[in-house]
C-alpha cells in the first residue's frame, strides 16, 4: 500500500505545476487590456515642446504612450491628454512617459506646444517637426490623418485617429488602444506590466 | 365685473399650465466646461439634458458670453478616425436624458475671449420655447478626469 504514495504524490505535484504554468500563461497573455499590435522597433527624431531634439531611441528602456492630435482640437485631444496624465499619475514611475505628436505641424509650432503641453502633465512630451517627419511616424504606427475641408487658412480641423499606442522598453509598439478600450486604470496596468 | 376678470385670469393660467409644464420638463444636470489649455481659444461644454415632460423636445442652440461662437457637435467614428460634425439640433425625447460627454456629443465654444476659469454661463434654447441658463464650472484636466471617470 505504502508504495503507491510516491507515484501519487508525484502525480499531484505534476498536476500542480502543470496548472500553475497554465495559469501563469493564461494571466500573462490575457491581462493586457489593449489590442496586441506587434510592430518592429522603430525610431524617429522630432523637436519637443522645450525646443530640444527628441529621438525615440534615446529613451530605450522606458514605456511610452503615444498619441496623435493637434492643439486646436476642442474635445478629443484634451480628453486623451487628461487621460494620459492620469495614467502617468497612477503608474508613478519615472520610466513611463507619454508623447503627443501633432498632426498639424504648420500651426503647432514649438512655442505653441510649449504653452499647451505642460498644462496637462510634466511627463507628457509634445512633438512637432516637418510634414514629412510627422507622416513617417504616422506611417510607422499605421495611422492616417487628413486636413478637414478648410474654412480658411487659419481655421480648419485635422481628422485623425483617437487611438493610443504603447511602446515597450525595446522601442517596439506592443499595444494599441482603440477609443472604446481607452481607460486610464487599465492602460496603467499594462504600463506597469511592461515595466516589470 | 371684477369677478369676471378674476375668472378670466384664472382661466388663462389654467390653459397656460400645460405649456408651462412642458417647459419645466427640460432640465440640465452636471454641466461643466473644459478649461482651455494656454494658447488655445476653443473648448467644449458637457452636461446631461433631461426631459421629464410628455412631449419631445430638441436642443436648438447654445450661446455663451465667454465665446464668439457656440455650436452643437456630434462625433462620428470613421474606420480609425473621429470626426466632429456640427448639427442643427439634438433631440431630447420624452422621458429620456441625453448626455453630452468627452469624446461624444458636445457644445463647442470657439473664439474664447480669454482663458476661462471658475464658472461660465451657458444659455440653451429649446424647440419647446424653453430657455435654460446654466452656470457651468470650468474644470482643469485632472478635475475633468475625475468627473468623467465617475460617470
Ligand atoms: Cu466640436
Amino acid at each position: 500500500m505504502k508504495k503507491y504514495y510516491l507515484p501519487l504524490a508525484a502525480l499531484v505535484l505534476i498536476a500542480v505545476v502543470w496548472f500553475g504554468i497554465l495559469g501563469f500563461l493564461g494571466t500573462d497573455n490575457g491581462t493586457f487590456h489593449g489590442d496586441e499590435y506587434r510592430r518592429p522597433a522603430f525610431d524617429f527624431s522630432l523637436t519637443d515642446h522645450r525646443n530640444q531634439k527628441f529621438s525615440l531611441s534615446d529613451h530605450a528602456g522606458k514605456v511610452i504612450l503615444l498619441n496623435f492630435g493637434f492643439t486646436n482640437c476642442p474635445d478629443v485631444c484634451p480628453t486623451t491628454l487628461g487621460m494620459l496624465g492620469e495614467v502617468l499619475d497612477i503608474v508613478g514611475d519615472e520610466r513611463a512617459m507619454a508623447l503627443f505628436i501633432t498632426v498639424d505641424p504648420e500651426r503647432d509650432t514649438v512655442s505653441k506646444l510649449g504653452a499647451y503641453i505642460p498644462f496637462f502633465h510634466d511627463r507628457i512630451v509634445g512633438l512637432t517637426g516637418s510634414q514629412q517627419a510627422i507622416k513617417e511616424v504616422n506611417d510607422a504606427c499605421g495611422t492616417l490623418y487628413s486636413k478637414e475641408q478648410e474654412v480658411s487658412e487659419e481655421d480648419y480641423l485635422v481628422i485623425h485617429s483617437p487611438a493610443v499606442y504603447l511602446i515597450g522598453p525595446g522601442g517596439e509598439i506592443v499595444l494599441r488602444y482603440p477609443k472604446e478600450k481607452i481607460h486610464p486604470g487599465k492602460i496603467a496596468d499594462d504600463v506597469k506590466r511592461l515595466l516589470l | 365685473m371684477t369677478m369676471k376678470k378674476t375668472l378670466l385670469v384664472f382661466l388663462f393660467f389654467l390653459l397656460a399650465a400645460p405649456f408651462a409644464r412642458g417647459e419645466a420638463g427640460i432640465s440640465v444636470k452636471d454641466p461643466w466646461v473644459r478649461q482651455n489649455p494656454p494658447g488655445t481659444s476653443v473648448t467644449a461644454a458637457y452636461m446631461v439634458i433631461e426631459n421629464t415632460g410628455a412631449t419631445a423636445d430638441e436642443l436648438l442652440g447654445v450661446s455663451c458670453g465667454c465665446s464668439a461662437e457656440a455650436s452643437i457637435h456630434v462625433i462620428e467614428m470613421g474606420e480609425d478616425s473621429m470626426v466632429m460634425k456640427e448639427v442643427p439640433s439634438i433631440a431630447v425625447p420624452p422621458g429620456a436624458s441625453v448626455g453630452l460627454s468627452p469624446g461624444g456629443s458636445h457644445l463647442m465654444l470657439e473664439g474664447l475671449s480669454g482663458d476661462i476659469k471658475d464658472n461660465v454661463v451657458l444659455e440653451l434654447k429649446f424647440r419647446s420655447g424653453a430657455r435654460i441658463s446654466v452656470k457651468a464650472p470650468v474644470l482643469s484636466p485632472s478635475a475633468a478626469q475625475k468627473r468623467s471617470s465617475h460617470h
